[in-house]
């Protein structure tokens, strides 16, 4: 009896357990899903001619959780400002039509112009824009949105974009309540816009969701105007008001729109962003087909990218190191051959593979590829991987009298998936260099204050670019004037901070990429600023999506997609 | 009986004011800075001096913490928990959005737990050493071993994936997450298409417990089978089932309403998995997303409607042994 017993017991355990293991493997086998087109963006192989229709259910932009804000003057986050983007059109949009070299044009703002010191601007309007209310998008609407926008009551986070204009400063400290260096003239049309110094670039900075327009009911509500339903000039409009806790934002197609860079109106009738919590969940509902487009999770990259059509293409985004400059250890002038040492012992491509899925993109130097101005190979050999140039050069430094009492210190966020980057940098140094470093995990919450009071060594940091434009990341990172805020190297160059004031008062496009390349080659060359991937895109879709555009600042233009029917 | 119940509750008390006196310490010791979140700060951005001064002056953050102590204990008593640091939502609205939804999963889970459980409980301890019993002995020690987002995710792929992929029939194929329509009868039955949306969240949310009450009843049953009095009501003549229900059961049962009081609040510490898996707009995921964001409003208030709910669940489990035992029943008695 307990022989026959013991037998049944063991088939049971191996029932259940083969049960729960084929669960988990069947997975792999996608019986009759599309495997259309592989790795490639979908933009060039869009077929056939637009279809106007559907409603498109969106499990990509809310994957993760539900948004701190929509109001396109408050949203710092992505997810949020995404629909901004849809329900609001600024002054000038960047036209992502070749995303190698985005072209800026005018869009609420038919033309615009620049004085000869580049520090005022005149943008005119164009006629006949409306809110999808009816009411007219005049010079007034950006004036009094903009001035919302800066209100120290309403705290933006999005404020210090507006610093450069004249009065922005003073109303953010609540001494005056008026931007005084924006003229806003409806009968003539024109927004004058008079800057506290020289900056060429302003046409892109307005590009930005937060210098989009308010109708007045905007202005009255303040901060609480994303609890209404908002009304604004853009492809898209609300319908319902997003209420927190909701499990989905729905857009509708403004039929009033005034056409857009490319002149037509939205495709589709309806677009419903579902709000996920947890990314791997979003993906299963996307996979069972309950959605339409999803974020691809962490360990998936090469699945999903083989199954679906997908929008791999790279971001203005830059993940790096920075040495600090004035570190006895690791900075200074003294120290230049370790430091490209060091950056040509990481194996960046290991990384990639390892932590990545090989979803982000080698690094040619800090700007990446989509920004005007940017050049190829400005890092030269210093970001590749090369151990015996490196261990060579790290020789060099060695005979020049330098040494390593101690092992370098690295600090991360922790808790963020950077552990594994900096494992990887710990076996890369020491078996290629014979460096020790120790790694100094901190709490996220205070991170990059405490990497801006200087206690950075060697930190791990990202930038992603607000608009495309190269002053964003030169100005922020390498600028002397950054040290204390996003500048965690500590760099500080007269030259190059010469040359970005130049180029900020360089008009011609050429010349000012060009002065720009030019200090970015000066500041790889120093390597305090150690580049080790770009960011690129991450999303997959259905086959029933047709041209799905994702630009380099990671928004999708849901505009100019539409669906088979 | 009425004293007794009115002693219970008074314990409540200082119960509640204990667990929220703890939480905000530990929100004060830790390091964080409220400011950089509720200006939408909390990156790479540095947040401006004014708005840090304008930010500190509206929430009242530059006070020293025994003020702001005084005053929260001042607004919630007077039925206001507070704002999102985040969001500026009041979290009165947030816990009635909420609660509801956490209260049904938990409702059903709770059932799920009671009856499955039990019931495999007593059929393990009656048809001791059958196949059933091995079944349930090895299903329950695997299932109880799974994580439950591992489980919940499991459950997602082979009832919301492979369907979809394979072309299985509409009855085998369950939503992947969130929550239907809103509709609900009597509170807590779900009609329409609703029921389906609950089947997966309750099953992964119900799943460790239920194999943890199965395995305590089939050993309180064993222990109770064996007892004199089981025997002599045997030897009486009464009917099998009429001896375990009646009175085996009853005795059964303490230790294992004990297990399911003290699970209502595990319950809501899975829950919060559960319902980041699902994507179910209860307690828990908003617990979650406020702790990550360092909301302390919505954490402390949310904490105190759990701690309200535990404290109540004990005091029916307590009276319920008062139910089950006619021999507390009357110390109770003597007591009150």
């Amino acid at each position: 009896m307990t022989t026959r017993s013991t037998y049944l017991r063991l088939a049971t355990a191996a029932v259940v357990g083969s049960l729960l293991l084929g669960a988990c493997s069947s997975d792999g086998d996608s019986a009759s899903t599309d495997t259309s087109s592989g790795s490639d963006t979908s933009s060039a192989s869009s077929a056939g001619e637009p279809v106007v229709g559907g409603t498109l259910v969106d499990l990509q932009n809310f994957s993760a959780g539900e948004p701190a804000h929509i109001d396109p003057s408050l949203a710092s986050e992505l997810q949020g400002a995404q629909i901004g983007a849809l329900l609001y059109d600024g002054l000038t949009e960047f036209d992502f039509t070749d995303s190698k070299n985005p072209e800026l044009k005018g869009a609420v703002a038919e033309e615009y112009a620049a004085n000869d010191t580049a520090d005022e601007f005149t943008f005119t309007m164009r006629d006949s824009v409306n809110f999808s209310d009816g009411t007219p998008v005049t010079p007034s609407s950006f004036k009094a949105a903009w001035e919302r926008a800066n209100d120290p009551e309403i705290a933006s986070d999005l404020s210090y974009l507006f610093l450069p204009i004249q009065g922005a400063t003073e109303m953010q400290e609540g001494d005056v309540t008026e931007l005084s260096g924006v003229v806003a003239d409806d009968e003539a049309g024109t927004l004058v816009v008079t800057l506290t110094e020289p900056f060429a670039d302003f046409p892109a900075v307005v590009s930005h969701p937060a210098f989009s327009p308010m109708p007045e009911a905007a202005i009255a509500a303040g901060a609480d105007w994303e609890k209404d339903v908002m009304v604004g000039n853009g492809p898209f409009a609300m319908q319902e008001a997003f209420a927190p806790g909701a499990q989905e934002i729905v857009l509708v197609r403004n039929d009033d729109y005034w056409g857009g860079l490319m002149g037509h109106n939205a495709y589709v009738d309806e677009i419903q962003f579902k709000i996920s919590k947890d990314i791997d969940s979003a993906y299963n509902d996307f996979e069972a087909g309950n959605g339409q487009t999803a974020a691809i999770p962490s360990g998936q990259f090469a699945i999903a990218t083989e199954t679906y059509p997908n929008a791999t293409e790279p971001s203005l985004g830059l993940y790096y190191f920075a040495f600090n400059d004035e570190d006895s250890q690791v900075g200074g002038e003294a120290n230049v051959k370790l430091r490209q040492a060091i950056s040509m012992a990481i194996d960046r491509e290991s990384i990639n593979a390892a932590v990545y899925d090989g979803s982000r993109r080698m690094p040619s130097g800090i700007t990446p590829p989509g920004v005007p101005g940017f050049e190829d190979g400005l890092c030269g050999d210093l970001c590749s991987y090369d151990p015996e140039a490196a261990k060579a050069l790290y020789d060099e430094w060695v005979a020049d009298g330098g040494a390593l009492d101690d092992a370098i210190s690295v600090q991360f966020n922790a808790g963020a998936g950077h552990e594994d980057v900096v494992n990887i940098i710990q076996a890369n140094l020491a078996d290629n260099l014979g460096i020790e470093i120790q790694a100094d995990g901190r709490d996220s919450t205070n991170y990059f204050t405490e990497m801006r009071e200087g206690q950075c060594v060697f930190c791990r940091a990202g930038w992603i670019w607000d608009y495309p434009v190269y002053d964003n990341a030169m100005y922020a990172l390498t600028d002397s004037a950054s040290i204390d805020g996003d500048n965690l190297a500590r760099y500080s160059n007269p030259e190059v901070d010469a040359a970005i004031q130049e180029a900020r008062s360089t008009l011609d496009d050429e010349a000012r990429g060009k002065l720009y390349a030019d200090a970015e080659r000066t500041v790889l060359q120093n390597m305090n600023i150690v580049p080790l991937n770009w960011y690129a895109g991450n999303i997959v879709y259905d086959e029933t999506v047709q041209n799905y555009l994702y630009t380099p600042l990671q928004f999708t233009l849901y505009e100019e997609l539409w669906l088979k029917s | 009986m009425g004293g007794f119940i009115l002693r219970r509750s008074l314990l409540a008390i200082p119960v509640v004011i204990g667990a929220i006196s703890i939480l905000f310490v530990l929100f004060f010791m830790i390091p964080g800075d409220p400011v950089t979140l509720i200006s939408g700060g909390g990156g790479a951005r540095e947040v401006n001096e004014q708005t840090r001064a304008n930010i500190e002056a509206k929430y009242g953050l530059d006070d020293p913490w025994f003020v702001q102590y005084k005053d929260y204990w001042g607004r919630t008593l007077s039925g206001d928990l507070g704002v999102s640091y985040k969001s500026n939502q009041s979290v009165n609205d947030i816990v009635k959005q909420t609660v509801a939804a956490s209260g049904r999963l938990a409702f059903w889970a709770i059932l799920i737990e009671v009856f499955i459980g039990i019931g495999a409980g007593i059929l393990s301890a009656v048809r001791r050493y059958s196949f059933l019993d091995g079944l349930t002995t090895i299903s329950t020690a695997a299932v109880s071993a799974i994580p439950v987002f591992v489980l919940g995710y499991l459950l997602q792929r082979v009832f919301g994936v492979i369907p979809a992929k394979n072309g299985w029939p509409e009855w085998a194929t369950f939503p992947v997450q969130g929550i239907g329509p809103d509709t609900w009868v009597l509170g807590v039955i779900p009609t329409g298409d609703q029921w389906k949306y609950l089947v997966l969240p309750a099953i992964t949310l119900a799943s460790v417990s239920t194999a943890i009450v199965a395995r305590l009843t089939r050993t309180t049953m064993l222990e109770v089978t064996r007892a004199d009095y089981m025997r002599t009501a045997l030897a009486k003549g009464l009917r099998e089932r009429s001896v375990i229900f009646r009175h085996g059961l009853r005795n059964a049962m303490i230790p294992v309403v004990t297990l399911i009081g003290i699970d209502f609040a595990t319950l809501f510490g899975s829950a919060i998995l559960t319902e980041t898996v699902f994507n179910w707009p209860g307690m828990g995921s908003e617990l979650a997303s406020a702790l990550g964001s360092r909301d302390v409003p919505i954490v402390l208030g949310l904490t105190l409607v759990i701690v309200l709910i535990y404290v109540f669940i004990n005091l029916l489990v307590d009276l319920s042994y008062a139910w089950f035992d006619p021999r507390i029943r009357s110390t109770i008695a003597e007591d009150s």
